[in-house]
């Protein structure tokens, strides 16, 4: 009896978990680069620059894992509640303020804060654009993802 | 009887060890064993392969009553 035969075998139970590991430890690779790209450029004050390189990644990554969402029709149901409800047209709005605020934080942090009228108006109208934007562009992936969704029933 | 019981008991019944039944079905002795445990929900593929083994339909083994009624 060869005992070791199972090694060649694909457990389901195994391979799920394989992908729950590994996707755990994607995710608090991610979470590092975050704090790591919040450390050097924010604290520590280190120039765009010279963190392109762990920006890129974290980009990348993020990209990635987002544009799969999409092509896999994930946000179809997110799509479909935020048409149907005023709940989540709402809470729509409200993450993308609470982006805006955060996005706006951050460049206070790096480029301090206005002294004058002139540059709180540019501050206010950036915060401005940054949410339309992220609404925006999140609508968009939610409606592609709807259609993409869609066509594979369709298929 | 659960799920978890008449998995074993069908088991027994095809006098199978875990081991003999995890062999034929293609997973490890563990992945029985948990499902025997109610530790692990296996998919429906596994569900067939191993009723086809155990020569049972999948309400014999995998259905369960709602314990409610």
């Amino acid at each position: 009896v060869n005992h070791y035969e199972h090694y060649e075998w694909e457990d389901e139970r195994i391979k799920s978990a394989n992908n729950k590991i590994h996707s755990e430890g994607f995710v608090l690779l991610l979470y590092g680069l975050l704090i790591l790209i919040i450390i050097r450029v924010i604290i520590l004050g280190h120039p765009f620059h010279s963190t392109w390189d762990i920006i890129l990644l974290f980009l990348g990554a993020s990209l990635y894992v987002t544009l799969r969402h999409v092509l896999s029709g994930n946000f179809s149901e997110e799509y479909e509640a935020i048409q149907a409800s005023f709940r989540h047209k709402l809470s729509m709005v409200f993450s993308g303020l609470l982006a805006g605020i955060f996005f706006t934080v951050f460049r206070l942090l790096r480029e301090g804060f206005p002294g004058t009228a002139g540059e709180v108006i540019e501050i206010l109208v950036s915060l401005i654009v940054f949410v339309v934007v992220f609404m925006g562009v999140g609508w968009l992936m939610r409606k592609l993802s709807h259609r993409k969704a869609y066509q594979e029933i369709d298929n | 009887l659960n799920k978890r019981k008449k998995l074993k008991l069908a088991r027994v019944e095809q006098d199978l060890t875990q081991e003999e039944l995890a062999n034929r079905v293609k997973v490890t002795r563990q992945t029985i064993g948990l499902i025997e445990a109610g530790k692990y929900n296996p998919s429906l593929k596994l569900c067939l392969a191993i009723c086809k083994t155990l020569s049972k339909t999948l309400d014999d083994i995998f259905w369960e009553e709602d314990e409610k009624k």
